[in-house]
């Protein structure tokens, strides 16, 4: 009985909180559910209406997201690709808030993670349930053949962990997620973040602590540190996601690894130019000024 | 008269024509279940390193033996096999760990060793899903042609995977025979007797504090079904049996009518539950 009053208060605060724009854009998307109430990959329409709903705040109010470019997306299955500068990853959240309110037909876009993600408490779980996938190759070439949306990054922790001084300027990509969209014929769609890079400016990665804590990296921002919980607090930068045309390789999957690295470099060129317009654009008004 | 005395010939011959099938592991519940789908069509022999429960009838003669006994060649020698059903795979929580290795090592190269030398023209071995091992850089859908990686962080299965790569190898050195290795994963039912199916009967089941895996899960019965088609069907190869998709194993707790208890690890660690938690894919230990 008790726990009959405590369902129905959390579904009475559920509508409340969750906006009817995002319950129908899930609907539209359309995850295939088993009878357990969850597709085949973890996620939970659910939890993923709750945390859309939270995102949403500080997507429109935090960041104040703006978005260009994301129109006439190709049905069915597509890669994105986007560069990673923040330090937790925000990127990927307003990547797939985009994608999923403002893309038309929306898409639920399934973020690549990495490996260690899945230790950690509490986070794996909400990852899961909202989408993410780890990023294995296998699963990565399963979600698109399934006519999945992903979202990858392929610079890796090298693009998240580095420092202020290196921001907009692209790490190596790896070259695995271009064999997969070859080989399931899945476009990709550039992706630049600006504005995400500033958010924590990381002044130096303390490589021994972050071996020490078996994190990727820990970052010395002007505030963290030193300021403990308050000093982690982002900063409210104004971030404009600006998405390129989808580019479709109609390559074979076996080509020799020298053509694969110079397909991956057309992306990363791709993504760089539309970083190097929004930067120009925006100029030093990190927190005011939109990238468009 | 004669019309009778004719009878009883042609159901002694039909009787006779009827293959004849070995069940190792005849003690399980499992094998119970099987028996009860096969016996009219078949001639079922069964063997165990354990004895049948009290209350536990065998349709066919019954032998209570160690898989590496010199008895086993006995019962080869005896009577014409068709199809040979390996259900005895010792799990990791069970017997010590010297005797686990022996039967389901030694033992399950004895047993299709003898089959061979006895001309059985079809084995089925009926592996574990826990071969491949709780890894976070594992991907959703494990393939079967997958390494086993179990014992990297849970030594307690090496006998399994032995008994996993006994077959598989089997498989591919002898073409004459079929060989099937199936390879279930977490069994769920009311005969099922393992340390995941026991958390979920009770009314409270844990669940280790923050996380919440996937888990794929098998009905009994449907394992049984699987075994029957592969008895029916002229297939070999090595096949991973599964429900559809995957289940968030909190869901699987409240389906099943418990309550989930979130514990953190640290108290799990040390528990025989955990043990047996982490030969699953359950994110705990890496």
């Amino acid at each position: 009985m008790n726990l009959q009053i405590l369902n129905d208060l959390r579904n009475q605060l559920k509508n409340l909180v969750v906006p009817d724009e995002i319950r129908k854009k899930i609907n539209i998307a359309s995850p295939v559910l088993n009878s357990a109430g969850v597709d085949p990959w973890g996620l939970d329409p659910e939890t993923l209406e709750a945390a859309a709903a939270i995102a949403r705040w500080i997507y429109q109010y935090y960041f104040r997201v703006e978005v260009t470019g994301l129109k006439n997306l190709p049905q069915g299955r597509l890669m994105v690709i986007a560069n990673h500068g923040c330090q937790i990853p925000l990127d990927a959240l307003f990547v797939s808030y985009a994608m999923l309110l403002d893309a038309e037909p929306p898409k639920i876009c399934r973020a690549m993670v990495d490996h260690w993600v899945p230790g950690l408490p509490f986070i794996s779980e909400l990852f899961t349930r909202c989408g993410e996938v780890v990023g294995a190759p296998h699963n990565c070439s399963d979600l698109l053949k399934n006519d999945n949306c992903v979202l990858i990054f392929p610079e890796g922790t090298k693009g998240s962990g580095k420092t202020i001084f290196s921001r907009y300027q692209l790490q190596n990509f790896g070259t695995g997620f271009m064999r997969i969209a070859l080989e399931t014929k899945a476009p990709i769609l550039p992706v630049a973040v600006v504005g995400t890079e500033e958010i924590y400016p990381s002044l130096m990665n303390l490589k021994p602590i972050a071996k020490l804590l078996k994190f990727p990296y820990f970052p010395v921002t002007p505030f963290f540190p030193h300021f403990g919980l308050a000093g982690a607090i982002p900063l409210p930068c104004k971030v404009t996601l600006r998405f390129a045309k989808p580019i479709h390789f109609d390559e074979s999957p076996d080509i020799s690894e020298d053509k694969i690295h110079r397909l991956v470099s057309k992306v990363q060129l791709a993504i760089q130019n539309e970083l190097n317009r929004g930067v120009k654009i925006r100029g030093n008004h990190i927190f005011t000024k939109a990238a468009i | 008269m004669d019309n009778v005395t004719n009878d009883i010939d042609e159901l002694k011959k039909l009787e006779k024509a009827k293959p004849h099938i070995l069940i190792v592991g005849a003690a399980s519940t499992l094998s119970g279940m099987l028996c009860n789908r096969l016996k009219g069509r078949y001639k079922i022999t069964g063997i165990d390193i354990d004895n049948l429960a009290e209350d536990q009838s065998f349709p066919g003669e019954f032998h209570q033996i160690g898989y590496t006994k010199r008895g086993v060649a006995e019962i080869f020698r005896s009577t014409q096999f068709s199809t040979l059903i390996h259900l005895g795979r010792i799990p990791a929580s069970d017997k010590s760990r010297g005797k686990r290795y022996r039967e389901n090592v030694a033992g399950t190269q004895n047993l299709l060793q003898l089959g061979l030398n006895y001309n059985v023209k079809n084995f089925i071995i009926i592996s574990t899903h826990l071969i491949y091992g709780a890894n976070r850089t594992n991907h959703l859908y494990i393939r079967e042609e997958e390494p086993s990686n179990a014992a990297k962080k849970f030594i307690e299965l090496a006998g399994s995977i032995e008994l996993d790569h006994e077959a598989t190898e089997f498989l591919w050195q002898h073409r004459s025979v079929r060989t099937v290795v199936l390879r279930p994963t977490f069994l769920v039912g009311k005969h099922v007797n393992h340390a995941l199916a026991n958390a979920l009967r009770k009314p409270f089941c844990p669940k280790i504090l923050g996380y919440d895996p996937l888990i794929q899960i098998l009905h009994e019965s449907d394992l049984i079904e699987a075994i029957l088609l592969t008895i029916r069907k002229k297939k070999r190869g090595i096949y991973n049996v599964a429900g559809e998709g995957v289940i968030p194993f909190s869901k699987a707790i409240k389906l099943s009518g418990a309550t989930p208890l979130p514990t953190p690890a640290m108290v799990l660690k040390g528990t025989n539950v955990c043990m047996s938690f982490s030969a699953g894919k359950f994110h705990l230990i890496y």
